[in-house]
């Protein structure tokens, strides 16, 4: 420890990584070597490969030397401890670096920025690359290598076995390495319900993995069928645990299944060694790579889901702020008016109070008129509580509260709102309500924002009419299947055909200080109830908008 | 001497009636009218002392009901009452020769001597021989 003293903290840090992947590749060649076929110098997985794979996969390039060169020390000891050959040593560390190297270049030239491993795409690419592509070639390098050096005396045979247990070594180690490493820091651990259920799952995993590959059961009568129990199980981590889960249940599997195996336990010892070691290899890669490409499949899938979903309710959220900017700016257009509204019952109570007053000097008190002063005072002090409480709900900010939905009962409150302004621009209104309409489903605020900015709008169409021709036509009627409909007719000059559509795109406005944005927040709030608004020009001049909204089951955002 | 008769023209029921019973509770008669032309239809048979005139009336707006008078030639003193007015409306009112312009809501004092000036000036300008302004054309309805 010593010779660490005085070197800065970062340093020793930076060590952390090359000297855990070194730890790892050295207990990593150890093991391969041990899982090696009773008298052969097969192993069923070669996991040093993977490992250094793995580690450069989730590495800045600029530091893989760190990692190359803190695994030939664990690569030679481990070697020399097994007693392989000095040549044969060095051509492997070659093998072993080459693979993990050449797989590492080409899996993150393939795969895109940003770097997501449990991505469809990544997980083909290290099968692909990492798996079969790098080992194939460099096997055949390797065995080449081995056939001119005279210390192998079958190089197509040492380049097949090679490049199988390279492979699942790739498939089963790298995914879980790579997925831990760069599992994001603070990630939920799994809730109670789903730990118990990746218990019950292990638990059956393990089961019918020795079952199937540790009882000595050895010979031909052994039913091929077996092979297939453990899948339940492989499914069920893919599609509840995603790709994590399917990397960590093949990986057990792959253990149980070597285990046996090398035991003389299981389906796989029919053969002679080198076919029974190509059989086991071959039906753990095939069952890996299935799997995890079933399991980042369906993990893209809901990743996608869950990215529409976010997206969907940003906008929501969004639509509702500008939904209540417009509101209230609407409510600063009305605010003279709304004043007014307010003034009548306020200018009513206190001469109301004052003439009481006066009545109670006098005498004899007439009761009879004191007691009508009192409920006329209070029937007044009501209105201008309605007045503050519908103003107070228009500026409220939040989530629309869909509610069945009486339209022409908020089409004459929204009128009563807009009364005091509809008599300052001299605007006559005509009510056009179509009687015992069915209720629709909507959120009150939202869609009085609508009626008011088409009434608003109607108003504005017509300022340049005549005192006596501007009349506003406020109409209602059932709308059949659409539910119902309710139509704001101006005597204005109309809309010119090309824009009639238009009008509802955003930023498009004939008002010299209109921004644009009313009419596209209309329709997008009439849409997230299910509803349609569109335009139409009338016969007799003037234009008319009409909203549906449906009765039931509406989607109010 | 008949006490005074003010006509209250106010579109709001609750407004008429409260304003009706101040000014019968300080000694006057009060006559009501929910629109202009009603209160100008009535001129036709009877004319009050004073009117308390609402400004933002549907129809005929306060300002339409000056112009008709001034037309027609016809000689009230007017005491403008506004719940909500755009910026230089009380100018215009008082321009065109409104006795008082008030903002609601109001006071019973000022209500009663805006009203009781309004008759007092009007009277004292008859004993003069003098006539009560008739109220100027406004250029703008």
């Amino acid at each position: 420890m010593t010779a660490w003293v005085g070197l800065p903290g970062r340093t020793l840090w930076s060590l952390r990584a090359p000297a855990a992947v070194a730890a790892a590749y050295f207990l990593g060649s150890l093991l391969g070597l041990s899982l090696r076929f009773p008298g052969t110098q097969i192993s069923s997985i070669w996991p040093p490969n993977a490992i250094l794979l793995a580690a450069l996969l989730v590495t800045p390039r600029r530091r893989w030397w760190t990692h190359l060169l803190a695994v030939l020390p664990a690569h030679l000891a481990a070697q020399t401890l097994m007693g392989i050959p000095f040549p044969v040593v060095l051509i492997n560390f070659a093998g072993n670096v080459g693979d993990a190297l050449l797989g590492a270049l080409v899996i993150l030239q393939v795969i895109p920025e940003p770097r997501r491993f449990d991505s469809l795409r990544t997980v083909a690419a290290v099968m692909l690359f990492g798996g079969v592509l790098a080992p194939t070639l460099v096997s055949v390098a390797v065995g080449q290598l081995l056939a001119w050096t005279d210390l192998s005396t079958d190089p197509l045979l040492a380049w097949r076995l090679r490049l199988l247990t390279n492979t699942l070594a790739v498939l089963t180690l790298v995914p879980p390495i790579v997925l831990a490493a760069t599992r994001e820091r603070g990630a939920a651990a799994l809730p109670p319900p789903r730990s118990g259920e990746a218990g019950v799952l292990l638990t059956g995993l393990l089961v019918v993995g020795i079952f199937v590959f540790e009882l000595p059961r050895a010979g031909p009568q052994q039913s091929p069928l077996l092979l297939y129990l453990p899948q339940p199980f492989l499914l069920w981590a893919a599609v509840r645990f995603g790709l994590s889960g399917a990397s960590l249940s093949v990986l057990t599997l792959s253990g149980l299944a070597m285990w046996g195996t090398l035991q003389g336990y299981g389906p796989f010892t029919a053969q002679d060694p080198i076919a029974n070691a190509t059989s086991l290899v071959l039906y753990l890669n095939v069952t890996c790579a299935s799997l995890l490409l079933l399991a980042a499949a369906l993990e893209e899938r809901q990743s996608v889901e869950k990215q529409r979903r976010r997206v969907e309710q940003e906008a929501r959220a969004q639509r509702q702020e500008l939904a209540h900017l417009t509101r209230v700016a609407m409510l600063g257009e009305l605010s003279g008016a709304l004043a007014h509204e307010l003034n009548q019952p306020l200018t009513a109570i206190l001469s109301n109070a004052q003439a009481g007053q006066r009545l109670l000097a006098r005498e004899p008190v007439d009761l009879e008129e004191i007691r009508e002063i009192l409920r006329d005072i209070a029937a007044d002090d009501r209105r201008a509580g309605e007045i503050i409480h519908r103003l107070r709900a228009m500026l409220k900010k939040g989530d629309a509260k869909p509610a069945p939905l009486d339209l022409n009962e908020l089409a004459r409150k929204t009128l009563g709102l807009a009364h005091s302004d509809l008599i300052t621009r001299n605007v006559a209104v005509t009510l056009e309500l179509s009687p015992g309409l069915p209720l629709v489903y909507g959120d009150s605020v939202q869609i009085q924002q609508v009626l008011l900015n088409l009434i608003f709008n109607a108003c504005e169409a017509m300022s340049a009419n005549q005192a006596g021709e501007r009349c506003l036509v406020v109409m209602s009627a059932p709308a059949g299947k659409d539910g119902v409909r309710m139509s704001v007719a101006d005597h204005g000059t109309g809309i010119p055909p090309e824009a009639i559509e238009k009008v509802f795109e955003p930023f498009f406005t004939t008002k010299e200080q209109g921004l644009g944005l009313g009419l596209p927040i209309c329709r997008s709030l009439v849409e997230a109830h299910g509803g349609r608004l569109w335009a139409s020009n009338n016969d007799g001049g003037g234009a008319t908008f009409h909203l549906t909204l449906p009765l039931r089951e509406a989607t109010a955002s | 001497m008949s006490p005074t008769l003010v006509a209250v023209v106010d579109d709001e029921e609750s407004v008429r009636r409260a304003f009706r019973r101040l000014l019968l509770a300080a000694g006057m008669d009060v006559e009501t009218f929910a629109s202009g032309q009603e209160f100008l239809a009535s001129l036709q048979t009877r004319r009050p002392d004073c009117a308390v005139l609402d400004l933002s009336l549907p129809g005929l707006t306060g300002l339409d009901v000056l112009e008709r008078l001034a037309a027609a030639g016809v000689r009230v003193p007017i005491v403008m009452v506004s719940g909500h007015d755009q910026p230089g409306i009380a100018e215009l009112a008082l321009a065109a020769g409104v006795a008082a312009y008030l903002r609601k809501p109001l006071d019973d004092e000022s209500l009663l001597n805006a009203v009781a000036s309004a008759v007092r000036a009007a009277s004292r300008a008859a004993e003069h021989g003098t006539k009560v302004p008739l109220f100027r054309a406004l250029d703008d309805s």
